[in-house]
Formats: C-alpha cells, sequence, structure tokens
C-alpha cells in the first residue's frame, strides 16, 4: 500500500461511536494530538459535552447526532466534516454493541439490530468514507473488528458473526480499493476484551450480569493503534496478544478450542452478580445514565499495555528480519555441533 | 462430538434451497439413498415438478413453497416436516445467492436482501432445527459456508460477509449445544467454486457475465460430503482441495492472497460475453427459466473426485494409517544407502 497518510495533527478525522469506551477514548487522545474532530454517536447531549470540553482545551470539533445503521443518517456525518472541515482524512468505524445470551433465548428482533449496528453501521460508514476521499487525495479508513472476527464464542454468537462480516467487507473494500489504484489506506483492529462500557450497554439474556474474560486490555492501546494506523498504513492491527492467540489457535485448533471455551466462557463471561429485572442497555436506544464513561472499571485486573501490539506495530519491517536473523543462528549454531557434523559427512 | 446419527435411509432430510445446484443435487442424491424428503425453496412450481420425478422414483417427499429470509415461512418448513413425517433428522440450510459487482457497485438493498438470504436464511433455519431436533431425540444440522467463509474475495464482498457471519454463527450455537450436551450435530461445509447455476442466478453489476475461476468441482461432489455429515458427525468440511489451499495460505500470508486475487480474481470471475442489459437473476424473486438444473456447464471441466475432500470424510484414525504410513515409507526410501545398490 504506497499510501501517504498526513499527520494527525493535520488530520480532519471522524469517529462514530464517540461517546463511550473505545471512540471517547480516541477522540479525547486526537484531541490531545492536534486532530480535528467529527464526532458521531447517538446521544445529541453527551456529544455536546464532549465537544465542550474538548473546545476548552483548543480542538476544533463538529458533532453530528447519527445511528450508523441509518444511511442518510452516515450521509449526514460525511456532508457535516466535508462542510465544515472540506475533506476526511481518516474515518473510524468504531460503532458497536453486543447481546450476552445463547443464540436460542435471543430474539431475532434483537440480533438484527445489532447486526444493523455492527455491521451495516460499518458498510455505510466505508462507503461514505471512501466516496469522500476519492476526491480529495485520500485517507485512511479504520474499522473496528475483533478478536471474535475470527474465532466465535459462545454467548455472544451474533456479536462474533457481526465482526466475522465486517472483517470480510473490510477485506475485500481492501482489494477493490486497490485494484483502483486508491491512495486509501483500509485498517481492521482486532481488540481483544478491553474494559470500556461494553458489558453494561450490552442486551442481556443471562441470569447473571454480563463480564469480559481476561485478559482485559485498557481502551487506550486501542486508542493508540487506531491513531497509528491513521498515519502509517496497516493492513490488521490486533490489540493485545490474547487477541493474536485467539486467533491463531482457533485457526490451526479449532476443536480444541471449542473445548476450551465451553470450559471456560460460560463462566468468564458471567459475573456474580445477577441480572436485574429493570436492567437497562444500549441496543435500542443510548442510555444516557451510562455516557462519556471510557472504562466501566472492572474488576479484574486490566493490563495497561500490550507488549505484542507495541512491537507488531512498529516492527513491521524489523519482525520477519529478527526471525531470519533468528533463524540463520540456529541454523550456525546446529551445523558446529559436532554430532551432527559426523552425521552429514 | 458423541453424537449417534441415523443411516440416511431412516432419516427425514430437510433441505432449503432444493430446486437447483448443490440444493438439487443433494435432493436427488438423498431420495436415490432413500431418505424421507422435505424440500423447500421459493419457487412452488418447481418444487411440484421435482417432487413429481422423486415420487415416480418411490421416495416419500414433502414440499414446501418458502423464502428462508422470513421467519414464518421457516417455521412452516418445520411444522410441515413434523405433520407429514413426525420429526426432523437432517436439517441442510442451502438456500443461498450471489452478486457480482464491486462494494461501491452494488446497491444497498440489493446487499441487504443477499444478507437477509444468505445469512439470516441460515439463523432462521438452524434455530428451528435446534428446536425441533431437540423435541425428537437429535439429529444433524447443516450449514452451508464457502471457501468466502475464511477468505474474502473482491467482487463478491457482501457474500463473503454473509459466508463468514455464517461461520461464526454456526461455531457459536454448536459450542452452545455440546455445553447442553445436546445429541445435535453441527457442521460446517466449506464449498469451493462449484459448477452450478450460482452465477447465472446472481445479480449482476459487472461489464461481462459472471462465472466462477477455477478450480471448479461438482455439485454431486458437494452433495456427496453433505450426505456423509448427516450420517456421521462432522465439525467442517471443505469440499474442494483448492477450499483448504486458500484458507491456510489467507491465515499464513495475506498480503500475498491479496495481491494474487487483485491480480486475479477481476478476470476470472468474468467471461467475455457482455451481460445483457435484460438480464434476470434470483436475487428478489426465483427466475423460473432457470430451475431445476444441477449444473451450469462451467469450465473448464468440474472436478468430481478430490482426494483432498474424501481424506477429509474419513475417520482421524484412518487418517493417521494412510499420512504415518506415507511417512514410513518415505524415510524408508531415505534411509536405503545407495539406490543404485538395488540394480547390483
Amino acid at each position: 500500500m504506497a499510501v501517504q497518510l498526513r499527520k494527525i495533527d493535520e488530520q480532519v478525522v471522524v469517529i462514530t461511536g464517540a461517546t463511550s469506551g473505545i471512540g471517547l477514548t480516541t477522540a479525547r487522545m486526537a484531541a490531545e494530538q492536534g486532530a480535528k474532530l467529527v464526532l458521531a454517536a447517538r446521544n445529541g447531549d453527551a456529544l455536546d459535552q464532549l465537544a465542550s470540553e474538548l473546545r476548552r482545551k483548543g480542538t476544533q470539533v463538529c458533532t453530528v447526532a447519527a445511528d450508523v445503521g441509518v444511511p442518510a443518517d452516515v450521509e449526514r456525518i460525511g456532508q457535516a466534516a466535508m462542510e465544515r472541515f472540506g475533506r476526511i482524512d481518516t474515518w473510524v468505524n468504531n460503532a458497536g454493541i453486543s447481546i450476552f445470551g445463547r443464540n436460542e433465548d435471543v430474539p431475532i428482533e434483537d440480533m438484527q439490530r445489532l447486526f444493523q449496528t455492527n455491521y451495516w453501521g460499518v458498510v455505510h460508514g466505508s462507503l461514505e468514507a471512501a466516496k469522500h476521499m476519492k476526491t480529495r487525495g485520500g485517507g485512511a479508513i479504520i474499522n473496528l473488528g475483533s478478536e471474535l472476527s475470527e474465532r466465535s464464542v459462545p454467548l455472544q454468537g451474533l456479536y462474533a458473526a457481526s465482526k466475522h462480516a465486517v472483517k470480510a467487507f473490510t477485506e475485500s473494500l481492501r482489494m477493490e480499493l486497490e485494484k483502483e489504484k486508491a491512495p486509501i489506506s483500509v485498517t481492521l483492529v482486532k481488540p481483544a476484551a478491553i474494559d470500556t462500557m461494553f458489558a453494561v450497554h450490552a442486551r442481556n439474556y443471562m441470569d447473571k450480569e454480563p463480564a469480559l474474560p481476561p485478559p482485559i486490555y485498557a481502551p487506550e492501546i486501542v486508542a493508540k493503534a487506531i491513531l497509528y494506523a491513521a498515519q502509517q498504513p496497516k493492513r490488521d492491527v490486533f490489540v493485545g496478544g490474547a487477541s493474536k492467540a485467539i486467533s491463531s489457535s482457533g485457526f490451526a485448533m479449532p476443536r480444541v478450542m471449542d473445548k476450551f471455551m465451553n470450559a471456560s466462557m460460560f463462566k468468564q463471561q458471567q459475573s456474580n452478580l445477577p441480572s436485574p429485572p429493570n436492567r437497562r442497555d444500549a441496543l435500542y436506544e443510548p442510555d444516557p445514565r451510562n455516557e462519556l464513561r471510557q472504562r466501566q472499571g472492572m474488576p479484574k485486573h486490566v493490563a495497561e499495555s500490550s507488549a505484542y501490539t507495541a512491537v507488531t506495530l512498529r516492527s513491521h519491517k524489523i519482525a520477519p528480519v529478527l526471525l531470519g536473523v533468528g533463524a540463520l543462528f540456529a541454523a550456525w549454531t546446529l551445523a558446529r555441533r559436532p554430532a551432527l557434523r559426523k552425521a552429514f559427512s | 462430538m458423541a453424537v449417534k446419527l441415523k443411516k440416511l435411509e431412516e432419516q427425514v432430510v430437510v433441505i432449503t434451497g432444493a430446486t437447483s445446484g448443490i440444493g438439487l443435487a443433494t435432493a436427488r442424491e438423498a431420495a436415490e439413498r432413500g431418505a424421507k424428503l422435505v424440500l423447500a425453496a421459493r419457487d412452488g412450481d418447481a418444487l411440484d415438478t421435482l417432487a413429481h420425478e422423486m415420487r415416480q422414483r418411490g421416495a416419500k417427499v414433502a414440499t414446501v413453497a418458502a423464502d428462508v429470509g422470513d421467519p414464518a415461512d421457516v417455521a412452516r418448513i418445520g411444522k410441515t416436516a413434523v405433520e407429514k413425517f413426525g420429526r426432523v433428522d437432517t436439517w441442510i440450510n442451502n438456500a443461498g445467492i450471489g452478486t457480482f459487482g464491486t462494494l461501491e457497485q452494488v446497491t444497498l438493498e440489493d446487499m441487504q436482501r443477499l444478507m437477509q438470504t444468505n445469512f439470516w436464511g441460515v439463523v432462521h433455519g438452524s434455530l428451528e432445527a435446534v428446536k425441533l431436533l431437540r423435541a425428537h431425540g437429535g439429529g444433524a444440522i447443516i450449514n452451508l459456508g464457502s471457501e468466502a467463509s475464511d477468505r474474502s474475495i473482491p467482487l463478491q464482498g457482501t457474500y463473503a460477509a454473509s459466508k463468514h457471519a455464517i461461520k461464526a454463527f454456526t461455531e457459536s450455537l454448536r459450542m452452545e449445544l455440546e455445553k447442553d450436551k445436546a445429541p445435535i450435530s453441527m457442521t460446517l461445509i466449506k464449498p469451493a467454486a462449484i459448477d452450478t447455476p450460482f452465477a447465472k442466478h446472481a445479480k449482476n453489476y459487472m461489464q461481462n457475465e459472471p462465472t466462477l475461476p477455477p478450480p471448479i468441482y461438482s455439485p454431486e461432489l458437494a452433495a456427496r460430503t453433505i450426505l456423509h455429515a448427516a450420517e456421521v458427525p462432522e465439525r467442517d468440511l471443505f469440499v474442494g482441495g483448492g477450499a483448504k489451499f486458500t484458507s491456510v495460505l489467507s491465515q499464513l500470508l495475506p498480503r500475498s492472497i491479496d495481491r494474487y486475487m487483485r491480480g486475479s480474481m477481476f478476470d476470472k470471475q468474468q467471461t467475455d460475453k457482455p451481460s445483457s442489459p435484460n438480464r434476470r437473476d434470483a436475487l428478489h424473486q426465483p427466475d423460473a427459466r432457470q430451475e431445476l438444473r444441477q449444473r451450469a456447464g462451467l469450465t473448464p471441466k468440474p472436478i468430481d473426485k478430490n482426494l483432498y475432500t474424501t481424506l477429509g470424510m474419513h475417520s482421524t484414525a484412518t487418517k493417521t494409517v494412510l499420512v504415518g504410513g506415507a511417512l514410513l515409507a518415505a524415510y524408508a526410501v531415505w534411509r536405503k544407502p545407495k539406490l543404485g545398490a538395488w540394480h547390483a
């Protein structure tokens, strides 16, 4: 991908789902680094509050109350960005929601609603972004997948299905844009479990409150990965070594993963607290009592850094070189062992 | 999966998309082997013709005109099966459709319709099947994924997305059923390109008529693979070694596959015949002129026997013996001091 991307302080960055979790963390980090922001979410009040906070620190912000599942809303996001700032450099399709429960227990309407936000929201956003980026010399489309883009899990079947579909769509769009030689970088970010409001906002059909299985990582790590990909073309970024591990193991040993997940994922995706009867969630409407929070503050340990992500972000050229050097060194060492030399003479 | 499945001749088998391609080939093969059939598709006339053909050969067949994208229609398929035959043993979610064109070209409406059939049809069918199988002692659910379940392709982005989603949903449902120790086997079939009317039925946005890239395999190979999974619990089965090859390479070398597909998949998914302006397809409605055809007659000649697929259907014990034996033989040859010594 010989795509040239601007430094973040020269960029106009669109972020959907900007009032919570990963989206909120990324918006604040991007603002700190000097980007101009176009922030979208369903809750206009939360957006106003966030914009006010960011403007006090000197950031240029435009907000759009929008539901990414509605194509006309997403068009408004694109239009607002072009009218206010004249171009879009990076578009982050981040808005997403989940449902916890067995597939047999979740009503079809809820499944469809999840898919409308998580998959069609990404389709609408990506196509809107590509349309505008082609007129202004290019940019970066960054889609939030998940470790569940590569391997499914019990009790979040539709969430995993939507993230698998996002992966496929992103992969296809990338090839089509590259065929046209469009100067657009397309990135799929695949986070492991992240401490956000994800479990609080999710709809729940289990007896107990939802929880995420460890290891859990900080949303700042995802935000850093997103902003890195906004400036350096990357195909995929796993955030959290666990994400890469699940993906590789899922591919290499699917039956082992089936059994491992059955042994652990039912317990680890439920907390000890019962799910209250009048529990609110953000599947159909935003939950105003739970806005503008980056983290839930999960009771389990949250990793504040990921060595795996840090190394892979910086070393896309170094890794194969290191592997090659390592392999040569191993071969040289083995060749020097007397027993082996005798065997080969 | 310690699930026991009946022999096909004792089974009641539901097949969606039964009037064309893989579904049709599977229905005919199953009928030949004595299964009782519940066949679903949108085109009631085609179903009647097919049922008539099969009954003349002694098969017991019930038909249901249904759109798998509609949960009420899918509930009717289940109801009909129980009314006619008292139970379901195997439910094959096969109905599917394609679109050819870039993601920027294809309308959102057409993308949504594709997803409604391909993904939601499988969700509706699987959940209906689980209900019925739980009530009647278990059985098999067989979902048609694709090699595009593991790796996307240009010009068929939404199709690939739907097949990826099917894979994830099937995987999740499988784990939940196993946790419950339900006597239900869940199989994901991942065919490579198959010679069916898939390209003819697909909605086309390209300048030229769509086709599929080689290697192309026969729908009968797919049918045999599916019916194997109806009798023997299997997790995943590729149809065509090419599908497995693509899947593995895509995991190991995604950028290389991106480049390869960019270089070849735009050309190889089109013929050199222009697409006619009044071209019909089966995305929103069935195409009555293209019903009841297993094959489209694609070139190059479709492969009917595939060693990889056949091996995939053997037990782990058999595979260990075969592979182990081959390795042993290779070792023996390597250790022979000089091949020339045999001439002495």
